[in-house]
């Protein structure tokens, strides 16, 4: 170990002799000394950024591998974009093995921080925010890989997007901890990934909490193995203030988790509650414009539309277990439809678990495989209901239940996820 | 002004940057025009591993003001070009003596090591002769040993000399229509990485342009007319094309199916960062030249990751429905964090607005 320990540090110490620290302070050139120094950076350098409030009027964008790009803590090194003439976002980054840390980005006019194609990116105490409060001229963003792969999301602070504070999309190995996400649309959203843990976050006062999502026509879908552990997931009662045509528009207010179209995601000992329409929902993917049951339902003509896509519009091997669930459905958000139907049918008495019921057609009849079962295990009081879908459809009695016995199942856990950084 | 040289009274009073200038104008008249005497283009400065600071240093032009190319420097056209915020774009390319680019299918050129693609940026500055220029800047794609890469050179206020500027730079210029209007343009110089934006395809940068497609046309060269492509084979510049190879459609060309047009005008605006290999992939909506499945071109395709962009519309395309477009939306914005391209232009381009909103209304 000691051994280890030695070389590790000599290592290091080599590292360090190649590489350079650039300290900027804020100034009038400030931007065009950030911007020249993220271009002409050579591997392993490092930016500082000093205490202070930079105004920057252009996206900033990063495409030197194995650079660090650090400020003096998110309240005391701030980029204020208020000012944004050009760029869809704030700051992009395109390289990999790149940490940020220790700043904040407010006020961009599209997303705050974007990652593409990146291979190992690390956000730690980062703060993206709107400071107006949710307004739906906030841009869509805050953190933002996408596509990417080994994504650190460790101490960030997300306020204010007009859709996800922390969206993760279409990217691999992801950890989202220790971060808060108020007041955006979506506190933090896992879309078209695979393997994510997210735990130990907050995300409270947003419209909906915790989304899983998969979504059709994408280059990466089939979102799976997701984990979502010890988060504090409450009062999420915002109004939804995303601009209409997106995804989370349809997000009732009042939300604690979503999943969608995903498979192998595992919800456990989280505290979600005060959560004004549900707390968790299980829901299908379908497109705003079709009738949810009719055409989902219809399998073949379901298999006909996601064929070129492989894409599987219903979750499955849903695991909800050890949760500590409170006070849901008070209020609930009825101009949205998961709220309405679910208002509906419980007749005004919402539970702490929806499931939609909605399977391809064969499994409504011969039934679902065993191991793409939801299970519902050890939730204390939780209630739910789920749709019994050809009762529903032609209009039979009791076409809902609330009994979670059927769902009782043994928990198998899903592995932790390990992400892999190259150093 | 060069009189005043002799003065050193009045060099006393020119400003520093006028001095630079001055010395820099010294040292190639004493170093470089005794060895270059005819200002020919330096091979060894297009493949240095540091870029050259000036412009001037690599020799493209005879007259850089006037944007005459030296010999050896081919200008050229495109038949449906980007839109830059209506700049106009002067293009020129040049490969080393006894070089030659070689193509498969309608793919880009693969240009030799040390060829260079030139394009100079400017805005006329008044409608009636004599006709001033405001240059801009000048990029170059350079194919190095190692792969392309991309400058940007920003010309000082005289268009007498430009600099390299890696980070890019902001330049208020002003642009003039048809009919004398003017619109003022926060015109901004591109940075290495938003070069890459565009140019990057699996990872590497390439050129956009020289396809055979959007060459196969003519061109008013000094010595009369010719096909481009013609006139690249006649020079050594390509070993062979094949004549037949389809041209695109120049996209104002009205006697062309509304479709060619649109699809000529969205590939060369949109196409290299929406397509598989490009850096709005992820989007899933793709514009390449030869796309040709409906939902990946747009046609009732649901907005993805898209924020304010989406503009409360649920599709790219609604055949029949421009109003309810998002594609058309976004290209009619120029709100930073809606607007289509991110980056290259400030202004809406109205003549590329009206054709893809008459493809969409036309579109069954």
């Amino acid at each position: 170990m000691r051994i280890f320990l030695i070389h590790l540090i000599s290592l290091l110490v080599s590292f360090n002799a190649f590489s350079e620290i650039i300290i900027i302070p804020p100034s009038e050139n400030a931007q065009e000394q950030i911007q020249e120094a993220m271009i002409l950076a050579k591997p392993g350098d490092e930016i500082q950024l000093t205490t202070g409030v930079y105004i920057i009027e252009d996206g900033l964008s990063l495409d030197v591998d194995g650079l660090s790009l650090k400020g003096t803590g998110h309240r005391n090194t701030v980029l204020d974009f208020s000012n944004q003439m050009t760029g869809a976002q704030g700051l992009m980054v395109t390289s990999s093995d790149v940490l940020l840390k220790d700043f904040a980005i407010i006020n961009t006019k599209g997303d705050a921080i974007k990652s593409k194609g990146s291979n190992g990116i690390s956000f730690i105490n980062i703060r993206t925010e709107w400071t107006g409060g949710p307004n739906s001229m906030n841009g869509a963003y805050g953190l933002y890989p996408v596509d990417s792969k080994n994504v650190l999301i460790d101490g960030c602070i997300a306020i204010g997007a007009s859709d996800a504070g922390i969206y993760v999309g279409q990217s691999q190995n992801i950890i989202v901890r220790n971060s808060l996400a108020e007041y955006n649309v979506a506190g933090i959203e896992i879309e078209n990934s695979y393997y994510a843990d997210v735990h130990n976050n907050t995300a409270q006062n947003n419209t909906g909490g915790i989304l899983v999502f998969d979504l059709p026509d994408l280059p990466q879908q089939g979102g799976h193995h997701i984990r979502v552990f010890n988060n504090q997931i409450n009062n999420n009662n915002t109004d939804n203030f995303a601009p209409e045509g997106n995804i989370v528009g349809e997000v009732p207010r009042g939300t604690g988790v979503i999943v969608m179209a995903n498979s192998d995601v595992e919800i456990f000992n989280n505290n979600i509650a005060d959560n004004g329409t549900v707390n968790i929902a299980i829901v299908s993917f379908s497109d705003s414009n079709d009738q949810v049951f009719t055409d989902e339902l219809d399998h073949e003509k379901g298999q006909d539309r996601y064929t070129n896509s492989q894409y599987y519009p219903h979750p499955k091997s849903v695991q909800i277990h050890d949760n500590n669930f409170s006070n849901s459905g008070f209020n609930p958000d009825t101009d949205k439809e998961i709220a309405a139907i679910l208002y509906e049918l419980s007749e005004g008495k919402m539970t702490d678990i929806f499931w939609d019921g909605v399977l391809p057609l064969t499994q409504v009849i011969f039934g679902q495989p065993e191991e793409d079962k939801l299970i519902l295990n050890n939730n204390g009081d939780a209630t739910f209901l789920t749709i019994r879908p050809i009762r529903y459809m032609f209009s039979l009695p009791n076409p809902i239940s609330t009994d979670q016995t059927p769902y009782n199942h043994e928990v198998k856990p899903l592995q932790p996820v390990v992400i892999n950084f190259s150093e | 002004m060069r009189l005043n040289l002799y003065n050193p009274w009045l060099l006393i009073s020119l400003n520093k940057e006028m001095l630079n200038k001055i010395l820099l104008r010294l040292i190639m008249i004493l170093f470089i025009t005794p060895f270059n005497l005819y200002s020919m283009v330096n091979d060894d400065i297009i493949l240095s591993d540091i870029p050259p600071k000036y412009l001037s240093q690599y020799g493209f032009f005879l007259n850089q003001k006037q944007q005459n190319p030296a010999p050896g420097v081919l200008p050229y056209d495109l038949i449906t070009p980007l839109f830059s915020d209506y700049a106009d774009k002067h293009r020129f390319v040049y490969i080393p003596k006894g070089r030659f680019a070689t193509h498969e299918a309608d793919s880009v050129f693969n240009f030799p090591i040390g060829s260079t693609l030139i394009k100079t940026f400017s805005y006329v500055t008044a409608l009636e002769p004599p006709l001033n220029r405001h240059l801009i800047e000048t990029r170059l794609l350079i194919r190095k040993e190692s792969g392309w890469e991309t400058y940007a050179y920003v010309w000082d206020n005289d268009g007498e000399e430009a600099e390299l500027k890696v980070a890019g730079k902001t330049v208020p210029a002003t642009y003039i229509n048809s009919e004398g209007k003017k619109t003022n343009i926060r015109y901004r110089v591109p940075n290495k990485n938003q070069c890459k934006e565009c140019h990057l395809k699996d990872e590497a940068i390439v050129p956009i342009g020289p396809k055979p497609r959007n060459l196969n046309t003519n061109y008013n060269y000094d010595d009369g007319t010719m096909n481009q492509l013609m006139k690249w084979s006649e020079l050594g510049y390509i070993k062979s094309y094949s004549e037949n190879k389809m041209p695109v459609a120049d996209y104002l060309d009205t006697s062309q199916p509304i479709d060619k047009r649109a699809r000529a005008y969205l590939a060369i605006n949109c196409g290299h960062c929406h397509s598989v290999t490009g850096s709005a992939s992820n989007s899933g909506l793709y514009l390449n030249y030869k796309e040709n499945r409906n939902k990946q071109l747009g046609v009732f395709k649901s907005p993805v990751a898209t924020g304010r962009g989406s503009g409360e519309l649920d599709y790219s395309i609604v055949p029949g429905h421009p109003d309810e477009s998002i594609l058309l939306y976004r290209m009619m914005s120029n709100s930073p964090d809606i607007m289509m391209p991110e980056s290259g232009r400030s202004i809406m381009h109205k003549e590329g607005v009206e054709l893809i909103y008459q493809w969409i209304k036309e579109m069954q």
